[in-house]
């Protein structure tokens, strides 16, 4: 520890009230007031009323006075014991900031809290906040988005009255697992745009396109895809994955975004995936469980996928037209979800 | 040294180019620290995060021997970042749930957007100094609503052709209303030197999309009797390119061309500025800073700032037609955050 009387920095002298910069030694007397001395500055401040800017790597520090006047402190080998002599100490957060033990432990910190928050935090709010939307908005953001999409990409359903009812009226018959029920609707509807899929919105509504049924050999195969549907509603999928996107795309964006907006985006869409496979998965399960309870098979639900997979392979395509094709057919998610469901 | 000041200043003073002395190193571990507390207090301490993330950009930036500085306080920021998070939050509900109900949000938000932006310039502005001076942001609030509403409905409606004269109303907006104590920013680009480096940009992008057209199309075959799946194939490698090039090339080489623009074209009182951002170099730092960040999980967002920090800063140089000892101190107001805040979560960068 210097002594304080010999403490000794030299910087520079700014008043406050012009932009002059003035070269200046500042001294710390024995009892504790500062004197800052240059060709036209002559300033006496006892200690207690100078308060010290944080060391920021290699910025300049500065002493602050009470009436907006200050000196810039360059580094210098005296400047630390003089900043202690004038009492002051650095908070934790700047002590933490300067070794490379807590800076090493904040980034173990960040990287466990984000990795559990991810992988089952998050999952987990986004289950609690979907039981707790009303179900009024529920309904209203479902029948906003049938609306939407009946603009946009649906016709009315081409199939016979009788038959959308019987395919409606057979799939309420099955029981859902553990006799819980769930309230649904099925609709049906046509689009050349979609081709053959199913959807399912929070409220319950349970879309089928036409295109899907015709791609059906028999009833059972669409009450598969329904069981699959339903599991959707059952689980709120459509909610969680809505909460899970918005947080993780927020999350990024606070902390990539700043360097570049593209580059939050991408990994934003990967981290998105992995909820959305999951709740594939979940869905597959219900469905699964659901057909077997009621003396069905799971394999229908897997031979449905294949046929909704192949389906998109874009039909008729040229042989040597292969680099889209190929790249579906392949798609790792759905083959690993099919063999999946042939186990069961 | 500098005492005789009464007497007539030299001819012509030196020029006194700007400097950045961070290192990547040193603002990671303070970058590391702040997220990790960010984290740990759910966000809480993200507005003492921010003070410290702008003083060492600002405590680090020097000219003519003394470095700026930046006052905003946590407190504040902490109340204004609560008030636009919230704003946002019941923007981005509404918006899920009914796009009626969004409207009727969105409405308010963007009739009151002019008043934000003006108070988030101001906010920056008023809470940074230079020597112990504090610069301030002068310009009206009609002004305000010209530029930023006005405008960007005219731009729009000219299908952007106006684009670029709204770029320098906002420019010209912004430097002739700063003031660094009672000297006065003045901002002289004409609208037509805003027209260049747009046409250049959009040439380049027209060539650029042509080449990349005609090879993806030439690789997958594409011409009569091609089969759908190479038409989408084409169209995904043009949209694709098209979304890239604009954010790694034509960004980076507008950020560039208009930064230099509008510097070489604003004066402080008798005093000039020279900025000579070079597009080329630009883009080579923010590309190679994008990979880096991917690559490193965003452990490289720190480096990637400092760099980019100190390329910028190093093209910037203050060409003083007298002392600068001389600037005087102004009265000064407070201002509120919230605009500032609301802006960031926008991502509405005005530093362009």
């Amino acid at each position: 520890m210097t002594d304080p009387t010999s403490a000794r920095v030299a910087g520079h002298y700014f008043d406050g009230r012009t932009s002059a910069r003035r070269a200046v030694a500042l001294t710390l007397d024995a009892f504790g007031v500062v004197h800052v001395q240059g060709s036209d500055v002559d300033r006496f401040e006892p200690m207690a009323g100078i308060s010290v800017s944080e060391p920021l790597g290699g910025a300049p520090r500065l002493l602050m006075f009470r009436d907006g006047a200050y000196c810039e402190v360059p580094a210098q080998p005296d400047r630390d014991a003089f900043v202690a002599a004038l009492g002051h100490s650095d908070s934790h957060v700047v002590r933490a900031q300067s070794r490379w033990s807590w800076v090493a432990g904040s980034a173990i910190l960040l990287l466990v809290v984000i990795a559990v928050g991810y992988r089952f935090g998050l999952p987990w709010l986004a289950e609690k906040i979907a039981e707790r939307i009303p179900a009024s908005i529920v309904a209203t953001l479902s029948d906003q988005t049938l609306a939407l999409l009946d603009r946009a990409a649906f016709d009315p359903s081409k199939l016979p009255e009788g038959r959308r009812n019987r395919i409606a009226e057979q799939f309420r018959q099955l029981t859902p697992p553990g006799g819980v029920p769930v309230p649904h609707e099925v609709l049906f509807r046509a689009s050349p745009e979609i081709g053959a899929n199913a959807l399912a919105l929070p409220s319950g509504t349970i879309i089928v396109t036409d295109e899907l049924v015709k791609l059906t050999e028999n009833d059972a195969e669409i009450l598969a895809v329904l069981t699959h549907e339903l599991g959707h509603v059952h689980e709120r999928h459509g909610l969680r994955l809505l909460v899970e996107s918005s947080v993780v795309g927020f999350v990024l964006t606070w902390y990539i975004g700043d360097v570049s907006s593209l580059a939050a985006s991408v990994p934003a869409a990967l981290l998105q995936a992995r909820f959305s496979r999951e709740h594939e998965a979940a869905a597959d399960a219900y469905g699964a469980n659901m057909l077997k309870s009621n003396g069905l098979s799971p394999a229908l639900l897997a031979s449905m996928l294949e046929k909704l997979e192949a389906s998109h392979g874009s039909p008729g395509a040229a042989a040597d037209d292969k680099s889209i094709n190929d790249y579906l057919a392949s798609h790792p998610a759905t083959r690993e979800r099919i063999e999946a469901l042939r186990k069961r | 040294m500098e005492a005789e000041q009464s007497q007539p200043a030299p001819p012509t003073p030196a020029a006194e180019p700007f400097q950045f002395t961070g290192s990547g190193g040193e603002y990671f571990r303070i970058w590391i620290v702040n997220i990790a507390l960010t984290v740990v207090t759910l966000g809480i301490y993200s507005a003492w995060a921010k003070v410290r993330r702008l003083q060492y950009f600002y405590r680090n930036t020097r000219v003519a021997g003394s470095s700026f500085d930046y006052h905003g306080r946590p407190t504040a920021i902490l109340k204004g970042r609560a008030i636009a998070f919230g704003l946002l939050v019941i923007y981005n509900l509404a918006e899920k749930f009914d796009f009626r109900l969004a409207i009727a949000v969105a409405i308010p938000i963007v009739i009151a957007l002019p008043w934000m932006l003006r108070q988030s310039l101001r906010f920056r502005l008023h809470y940074s100094s230079w020597r112990g001076l504090r610069f301030a942001f002068r310009g009206t609030l009609s002004s305000a609503y010209v530029v930023f509403l006005l405008w960007p409905i005219l731009a729009l409606v000219s299908l952007t052709l106006l684009g670029p004269m709204w770029h320098q109303r906002l420019k010209r907006y912004q430097h002739d209303n700063s003031t660094f104590g009672t000297a006065a920013f003045r901002f002289s680009a004409s609208v037509g030197s805003f027209y260049g480096p747009y046409l250049r940009a959009l040439l380049m992008f027209a060539g650029l999309a042509v080449v990349i057209g005609v090879a993806a199309a030439t690789m997958s075959g594409f011409g009569p009797g091609a089969s759908r799946g190479a038409m989408i194939a084409v169209m995904a490698i043009v949209f694709g390119f098209a979304f890239v090039s604009f954010s790694v090339l034509l960004g980076p080489y507008l950020l560039a061309r208009i930064q230099n623009l509008v510097w070489n074209h604003t004066t402080l009182g008798p005093h000039r500025f020279e900025c000579r951002l070079q597009a080329r170099k630009l883009v080579w730092i923010l590309l190679s800073n994008l990979l880096l960040v991917v690559v490193t999980l965003g452990l490289f967002v720190p480096f990637a700032a400092v760099r980019l920090a100190r390329y910028r800063v190093s093209c910037m140089t203050l060409l003083p037609a007298a002392s600068l000892d001389e600037f005087v101190a102004a009265e000064q107001a407070s201002v509120a955050a919230v605009g500032e805040e609301l802006g960031e979560f926008l991502d509405l960068d005005l530093s362009l």
